[in-house]
């Protein structure tokens, strides 16, 4: 028996050993909130199927969101192109290029017409029939209605492709838009799913690319188009600095005693009460706890909430959503005896009133007789 | 039917409707902005001063209705027959703001009705809000003949008149479990409430102030309402009131200390913490005070006299309801070091609730038959 456990760890799928690569399948399922099982099926979707064709398309970007796709450990950039996925055109990644690159784009296209996930990152200029961007000679606005067309999926990496980002940023000299917007006036009806972020959380991603492939079909998506296991709940909701939030301790200003102390950042412009994203869960860089902006002491700016990053003042405060920030505020060190100078200056209040209507009624009605109001008795 | 000789447009008509507007106003903005942005109750405050003095306080103001009501129909005490109609109208409003502030109170207002239709008989809140509901509808079919008389329906006046005894012992039935249903609500929260004011009594202790609360009121308001409306004093009925007043305080004393050496001992009201100085300042104000001045032949039959001892009594039993449901509890809520303090908005809406009912009683009084037998 020890035997034969010994050889199955020995086996490799996907050149991963076969532990290190359920563990990653269980890892996504996990990721995306499904049950522990699901695992099984992710490993058995990725190891039977010929690996998916993935086409990638740059347009106005920073190639931030495919340097996030670097930084991922479970499983590495190399394992995901090479062994789960067959990346066949990527701009940055490419080996080949020029004539070659095009080529290759154009018979991955039509080898897998309507079975391939098309991955766009960068938003896309429409402004004046789209020349502000060109690859080959093509426009990104014909090479996306072109690629979108056959595609099973499109994910839109990154906010420049799930709303504009940077690139809309006032005045949008370009007009840069997302790219649903665009599929969506060309009147291509191939479903989009946006992993808005500046740059997203790769593992978001990949999870959303797994779902996809396992199942045959997109994760639920909010009315946005983002995943809801990754864009269900507000940043504030799952944030480690919450409870500061909630007893009312802000770091003012950076370097004060509340920033040090790792206080709530609402007041230097936090945007984690109004940006839909998983990032204090999630993490980044696989370094452990504290990776993301808010864990490093620096308010989120909404990076991947519409009308939120690159929109509002870094520094202005947030407009929460679904909760309303308390007038009063519970005190930094509870377990105090006695009571609350609010609720005893309420006391004092009720009090007063009650001894004066008290006094005056004994005062004006104790000393009079009968007959002075001058009431007309029966 | 001629209208009654009083003034509508006085400057204090004006000020209680530029009330009920700003109230309005908050009533609104608490509806489409919910509980979190009008007030300022939070997780250990999650009841604050509209249940302490608009529902407490409301339901024990409206207890004169089933008090004098069961007196004249159910004992036939008939010389009590001219202040049916206030006490019962008094009774209404109590209810009616009671239930609006009810309504304005829940996270989910419009759920309102929910425990009309799913029944969680288990719960003491489904007593409570079974009775509101029921009671209400009662206090509104017994106050209906003085609308069908002002509208000339006389088959529907009559009917009503009909059937009002059943309808008055159904009514004096339900009060009584509500009023002490309230007090059992309390029941649920031992750790949280002072032992000054919680014990297994609580119900009991909750219906007898309620009668007590409810004989001031109708007293207070009867004088109140003939000083302003200019009508003769029923001296007769008052000093049958204030005697009533006399036999409840004694009781409700008796029940109060004992309470208090059976539960948490004599020490606990002289601590002199905050909690104690309110317990006294409730038990000097609204029970020995009255008692000593009602046990005087002197001050029980003097009318000013009297009128001081109902607004003692009103003023005392309002600090015992908002003492359960605000004071009491402070101690607990501050140990976890959060604080409450009503929010103008919560001060703006309660103080509209009681323009309401001072407004509405004027408008029933001009044109309604209010007071049909002191009319000659």
């Amino acid at each position: 028996m020890k035997k034969v456990e010994h050889s199955m760890e020995e086996e490799t799928i996907c050149g991963f050993s076969r532990r290190d690569f359920l563990k990653f399948c269980s890892t996504m399922a996990v990721g995306m909130g499904l049950p522990l099982g699901t695992g099984a099926k992710i490993a058995e979707a990725v190891t039977t199927q010929k690996r998916p064709p993935v086409l990638w398309l740059s347009a106005q970007e920073c190639t931030g969101c495919t340097e996030t796709l670097l930084r991922t450990n479970h499983p590495t950039l190399d394992k995901l192109i090479l062994e789960l996925i067959s990346l066949e055109y990527h701009e940055t990644l490419l080996v080949g290029a020029g004539k070659q690159a095009e080529q290759w784009r154009e018979k991955s296209m039509k080898e897998y017409k309507g079975k391939y996930i098309l991955v766009v990152d960068g938003s896309i200029p429409v402004k004046d029939n789209g020349i502000y961007c060109k690859i080959a000679g093509k426009t990104a606005l014909s090479l996306l209605g072109e690629m979108a067309q056959d595609a099973a999926a499109v994910i839109a990496i990154g906010s420049c492709a799930s709303w504009g980002g940077i690139p809309s940023a006032d005045p949008n000299p370009t007009g840069a838009s997302p790219a649903h917007e665009v599929l969506k006036s060309k009147g291509i009806k191939t479903p989009v799913v946006n992993i808005p972020g500046c740059p997203p959380n790769p593992y978001n991603f990949l999870s959303t690319v797994l779902y996809f492939l396992t199942f045959k079909k997109l994760p639920e998506l909010d009315d946005q188009a983002r995943p809801k296991f990754a864009y269900g709940r507000i940043i504030h909701e799952n944030c480690e600095r919450r409870p500061h939030f909630d007893a009312g301790r802000f770091a003012i200003q950076f370097g004060d005693d509340g920033h040090r102390k790792g206080y709530c950042l609402y007041k230097l412009g936090c945007k984690g009460p109004e940006t839909f994203n998983n990032c204090p869960i999630q993490l980044f860089n696989d370094v452990g706890s504290g990776a993301w902006p808010v864990g490093t002491g620096h308010p989120c700016f909404g990076c991947s909430e519409k009308g939120v990053g690159f929109t509002l003042p870094l520094h202005s405060p947030a407009r929460p959503k679904y909760i309303t920030p308390p007038s009063l505020f519970t005190e930094v060190f509870p377990h105090k005896e006695g009571v609350s100078s609010g609720t005893k200056a309420l006391a004092a209040g009720v009090s007063g009133a009650a001894i004066g209507a008290a006094a005056a009624a004994l005062v004006s009605g104790l000393g009079k007789k009968d007959g002075d109001s001058g009431n007309k008795e029966e | 039917m001629k209208q009654h000789d009083i003034k509508m447009m006085t400057p204090t008509t004006i000020g209680l409707i530029v009330v009920m507007a700003a109230g309005a106003f908050v009533a609104v903005y608490r509806l489409f902005r919910g509980l979190g942005a009008a007030t300022n109750l939070n997780n250990l405050w999650p009841w604050g001063f509209w249940i302490g003095m608009d529902v407490l306080g409301g339901v024990a103001m409206a207890a004169g209705g089933f008090v004098i009501a069961g007196a004249v129909y159910i004992l036939n005490w008939k010389k009590y027959k001219p202040i049916v109609r206030p006490a019962i109208l008094n009774a209404f409003f109590g209810y009616v703001l009671a239930a609006t502030a009810i309504f304005f109170d829940l996270g989910q207002s419009f759920r309102i009705w929910h425990p009309v239709v799913m029944w969680q008989v288990n719960s003491i809140m489904f007593i409570v809000a079974i009775h509101v509901v029921l009671y209400t509808t009662t206090l509104g079919a017994e106050s209906s003949p003085m609308l069908f008389e002002r509208l000339r329906m006389m088959g529907a006046y009559r009917f009503m008149n009909a059937i009002m005894v059943p309808i008055v012992l159904f009514g004096v039935l339900l009060s009584t479990l509500h009023q002490s249903s309230l007090g059992a609500v309390y029941l649920i929260i031992p750790s949280k409430l002072s032992p000054l004011w919680y014990s297994s009594k609580l119900p009991y202790l909750f219906l007898v102030s309620a009668v007590f609360m409810g004989l001031s009121m109708v007293s207070f308001e009867t004088i109140l309402s003939s000083r302003l409306f200019n009508h003769p004093l029923p001296v007769d009925i008052l000093r049958g009131l204030a005697r009533g007043s006399l036999i409840v305080a004694g009781f409700y004393f008796i029940l109060k200390v004992w309470d208090l050496v059976a539960g948490p001992g004599i020490g606990a009201a002289f601590a002199g913490s905050f909690t104690s100085n309110m317990y006294l300042l409730e038990m000097v104000i609204g029970v020995m005070l009255p008692l000593v001045l009602l046990a005087m032949p002197k001050y029980r039959t003097g009318i000013n006299s009297i009128f001081s001892v109902n607004l003692l009594v009103i003023v005392g039993v309002l600090i015992n309801r908002m003492n359960v449901g605000i004071f009491g509890l402070a101690e607990y809520a501050s140990r976890f070091g959060v604080d409450y303090f009503p929010s103008l908005m919560e001060l703006i809406l309660t103080a509209a609730f009681i323009a309401f009912a001072f407004f509405g009683f004027k408008v029933s009084a001009k044109y309604l038959n209010l007071f049909p037998e002191t009319e000659h």
